[in-house]
């Protein structure tokens, strides 16, 4: 049997989710108020007391950009991932449940449904930002997670 | 192999740097949100999961439900040459950021960013006090941020209900009728 070798497999995956968090975090911390609107809009969240909401409008794109930078350096690299996937897995059900609101009054089939998700992108089409979502999440407790030393892939 | 143990330290040291950071952006950050600011009074559930009660208003899907008088296109056009007037009691606020407001705003409306009101209030609320009629907008179509604006004034400025109105046309109504745009920082 031979082995084939991927060294740089983990450091494309690591360096990638890394920069997409960033990235995340970068954009909605240039549009706060507009972040605070879609969280608000998901009614997760309590409206009063305000800090709760206020907070997570402040905290969330903080967490995104020092989850990157943490994956990206491999500090606290299993504890971030932990972290960051549940955010990851939150927010998607979140913007799952949203979406079955906004078929429910529209009527709209679960493939045509967009919205703005509070992403960073503006209206997004969801199944595809679930799509995303899902995978960024493999990515991140593959970053997390990944056997020290099994680091090779046998073909 | 990491023991459970440093795993949840990780945990922890992680949620930490992040819970000190977002709080130093909450409170050093000048455009991060006021922690104590309530920006949706009036609001108790998402937009797209508010119910009619019995009795309620019919609810239109889409279309935020207010407690304000409306003002129509028709209305605005009467009102358009008021709001020029630099003294007038007549005023239209814009509740929307400056960027948008840069980009394009109703002529002779004033910006009130209603995320940043802090900015804006000092030098408007003696106009806002003595004013007989502020139509507020924002982007138009499901944009509730005019209604916040709206409540905001009346609970925390004392603006009495009556003298608040709202253009739920907004800038999407204004701009597909092709009406007049003014742009950059000046009303």
């Amino acid at each position: 049997m031979s082995r084939m070798n991927f060294p740089f497999l983990p450091v494309l995956v690591r360096c990638g989710v890394a920069a997409l968090l960033l990235a995340y975090g970068i954009e909605k911390m240039g549009g706060l108020s507009d972040f605070l609107k879609s969280i608000h809009s998901y009614g997760v969240l309590p409206t009063t007391p305000p800090w709760i909401l206020n907070l997570a409008a402040n905290g969330i794109p903080i967490l995104e950009i020092v989850g990157g930078l943490f994956l990206l350096f491999g500090w606290c690299r299993r504890g971030t991932s932990a972290v960051v996937a549940l955010f990851l897995l939150v927010f998607s059900v979140a913007i799952f449940m949203r979406t079955l609101d906004v078929m429910g009054e529209t009527g709209q089939a679960f493939t045509e449904i967009a919205f703005d998700c509070g992403c960073g992108n503006g209206d997004v089409i969801i199944w595809q930002k679930l799509l995303f979502n899902a995978a960024l999440l493999l990515g991140v407790l593959y970053v997390g997670f990944r056997p020290e030393k099994q680091r090779a892939i046998s073909v | 192999m990491t023991s459970p143990r440093s795993f949840w330290k990780e945990v922890l040291a992680f949620c930490a740097v992040a819970l000190l950071l977002a709080l130093a952006n909450s409170f050093l950050n000048p455009s991060a949100m006021a922690l104590g600011t309530n920006y949706f009074p009036g609001s108790t559930a998402a937009p797209s999961q508010a119910k009619s009660g019995e009795g309620g208003p019919e609810l239109v899907p889409g279309k935020p439900q207010h407690e304000f008088q409306v003002a129509d296109l028709e209305e605005m056009k009467a009102d358009m040459a008021f709001f020029r007037e630099p003294e007038g009691d007549i005023l239209c606020l814009d509740a929307r950021s400056p960027e948008l407001y840069r980009k394009g705003h109703i002529p002779g409306s004033l910006l009130l960013d209603h995320y940043h009101k802090e900015k804006y209030l000092p030098e408007l609320l003696p106009r806002l006090q003595n004013a007989a009629m502020i139509i507020i907008y924002c982007a138009g179509g499901d944009c509730e941020d005019s209604i916040f604006l709206a409540r905001s004034l009346m609970y925390e400025h004392e603006i009495d209900k009556e003298v608040l109105w709202i253009y739920e046309g907004g800038m999407l109504e204004w701009e597909a009728e092709g009406m007049e745009l003014a742009e950059g920082n000046t009303p």
